[in-house]
């Protein structure tokens, strides 16, 4: 599979706090979420790779290309979109976008009247008018317009409502669908992971310390519980173990190795439950806390 | 980048026109400073009549107002009061040389249009000035032709010779601008630069130290012009009659301050290429 990022030995400190040294690749076409708690640094990867955080060492790539940051011409490939952008506030939309027009080369306007639509934007209207959902959705489409071969997105849903935000979920949905794009998306909204994410990626004290893919991850993390006729302690790797006379149930973050062994215990009443995304990614950062 | 320029400007109308607006009350509070400075009179044959005046008057110089308008300037524009502007145009397909110099175009175009908007306040009121301090008018409440266009001519005498410099003080006066909105805008981006993120931890931290250092820079070339005895001193090199200096080059305290104008932009802008951090 195609890489459109690649870091290597990226290191960033910034104050007290360091980002890596990084190695990690982004297959294209995926969309991957950055998950981890406040402070972990999925903002300040995201920021590296834009440029906007000097890197202490090493390099990154995207599509091939190592990028030499104070240049210009590498981010028509790269949209980004980050909560607290600065819009022309006191300008309309159409004025925006008819600058951000004037500043790409490749800028698709069936796109742009696309979204204009989906997320119910009026070019009429003032920036500083309209509330911060809509705008985080606006900034989206700028981020969009020119088709970018990388999306970078930090924090942009924050604010949307329901609405906004399932117009911006259709949208990037069908996007994905119909492009080779790729989008980086760190989020701490649960729900926007479980509905477009393909990969996460676990961000820890300004390390990456998992790599997974959703599917797989919402598969082996289960919640298990049996009746079984020999006493049992405990499994490996196993989380949040009850045991009552012989009824057991844990959370298991294999749960095809664990149903083996119980099958294999002659456990009985064996139930396997999935777990929402919320769940797991807590259990992965709680393990991970002291990298 | 030029469309870009653009909307900063469109962005800063409110703040154009604020300005506009205290155009009188900053041309009042200069001359008010210079009545204490210089408490002279003088009369002069103007057309066909004399004209008593105060000499308080057409010492105004326009730069206090133009260290106001860069104050304001400064606090309104849309570099100063929000975040994230540095990131969203760094994310544009634009290098870091155009982001340092797109951050400064506003002020340098609104500081010396504005000036030239003051320049011709101060011509209509230093005319309407020269006018009702004729005699002619004191006494008989009449004016003659050749009066209004010694007015005129007057006026725009006093206009361009403020400095003692001749009719080439004009453009000295635009310079002296250029580098007053450059000096005010440039020491607190170089700040922000050394310190990224002071901006946004103690906004009123910033400011205030780029002011009281704006403030120490001004006196300070103030002080050298009276330690080296530098013309350009607009209340000290003020002609006491109204004949138009001979224009002449010379080191000059505006000269100084260009310099050090561009010193500080040239700083500012070898800065921002190494910032730990735009965001």
């Amino acid at each position: 599979m195609n890489k459109i990022l690649e870091l290597n030995d990226l290191l960033c400190k910034r104050d007290s706090f360091q980002l890596g040294p990084l190695n990690w690749q982004l297959p294209a076409g995926v969309f991957c979420c950055l998950v981890g708690s406040n402070g972990a640094g999925k903002s300040t990867l995201l920021q590296a790779i834009m440029g906007l955080v000097q890197s202490n060492s090493g390099s990154w790539t995207i599509a091939g290309e190592t990028i030499r940051p104070r240049g210009a011409a590498w981010k028509d490939r790269i949209g980004f979109a980050f909560d607290g952008q600065n819009l022309h506030e006191r300008l309309s939309i159409a004025d925006n976008l008819d600058l951000h027009r004037s500043l790409r080369s490749n800028w698709d306007s069936k796109l742009v009247d696309h979204l204009m639509t989906a997320f119910k934007l009026d070019r009429k209207q003032t920036v500083s008018r309209l509330s911060r959902g809509q705008k985080q959705a606006f900034c989206t489409l700028l981020a969009l317009a020119h088709r970018p071969q990388l999306l970078l997105l930090d924090e942009i849903t924050n604010g949307m409502d329901s609405l906004v935000r399932r117009a911006w979920n259709e949208c990037m949905f069908q996007l994905m669908a119909e492009s080779e794009m790729t989008v980086l998306m760190a989020t701490h909204v649960m729900s926007d992971v479980s509905n477009l994410a393909d990969r996460l990626v676990f961000v820890n004290q300004g390390h990456i310390v998992a790599d997974v893919d959703k599917d797989s991850l919402l598969e082996s993390w289960r919640q298990i519980s049996c009746r079984v006729s020999n006493p049992l302690q405990s499994l490996p790797r196993s989380r949040r173990w009850e045991s009552h006379g012989d009824a057991v149930r844990f959370i298991s973050q294999d749960a095809a190795t664990d149903l083996a062994l119980l099958n294999e215990r002659r456990a009985s009443h064996i139930e396997s439950q999935p777990l929402n995304l919320d769940e797991i990614c807590s259990f992965i950062l709680e393990d991970n806390s002291h990298v | 980048m030029f469309k870009l320029f653009l909307a900063d400007l469109r962005q800063l109308k409110r703040t154009f026109f604020l300005l506009v607006l205290s155009i009188p009350l900053l041309q009042l509070l200069d001359t008010l400073l210079y009545r204490f400075a210089l408490p002279r009179t003088f009369a002069t044959r103007i057309g066909d009549s004399i004209m008593q005046g105060n000499e308080n008057f057409t010492a105004a110089s326009g730069w206090f107002f133009a260290m106001m308008a860069s104050i304001i300037l400064l606090l309104f524009s849309t570099e100063s009061s929000s975040e994230g502007r540095l990131a969203s145009l760094l994310s544009l397909p634009l290098n870091r040389w155009q982001v340092a110099v797109l951050r400064y175009l506003p002020a340098l175009v609104i500081i010396p249009a504005l000036g030239l908007l003051l320049n011709a306040v101060r011509l209509v009121q230093h005319f309407c000035y020269a006018l009702l301090h004729t005699d002619l008018w004191r006494t008989e409440h009449t004016v003659t032709w050749s009066t209004i266009q010694a007015c005129w001519i007057w006026a725009f005498d006093k206009l361009t010779t403020v400095f003692g410099a001749g009719q080439a003080s004009l453009p000295f006066q635009f310079i002296g601008w250029v580098s007053m909105a450059l000096m005010i805008s440039s020491l607190p981006l170089l700040i922000d630069d050394i310190w990224p993120g002071i901006k946004r931890s103690s906004f009123s931290l910033w400011l205030s130290t780029s002011l009281f250092l704006g403030i120490a820079l001004q006196a300070g070339i103030f002080g050298l012009g009276k330690v080296f005895g530098l013309e350009m001193i607009p209340h000290m090199a003020l002609p006491a009659s109204i004949t138009p200096a001979v224009p002449a080059w010379q080191p000059s305290l505006l000269l100084v301050e260009l310099l050090l104008a561009l010193g500080i932009l040239s700083l500012e802008l070898w800065w921002f290429q190494r910032r730990s951090s735009y965001i």
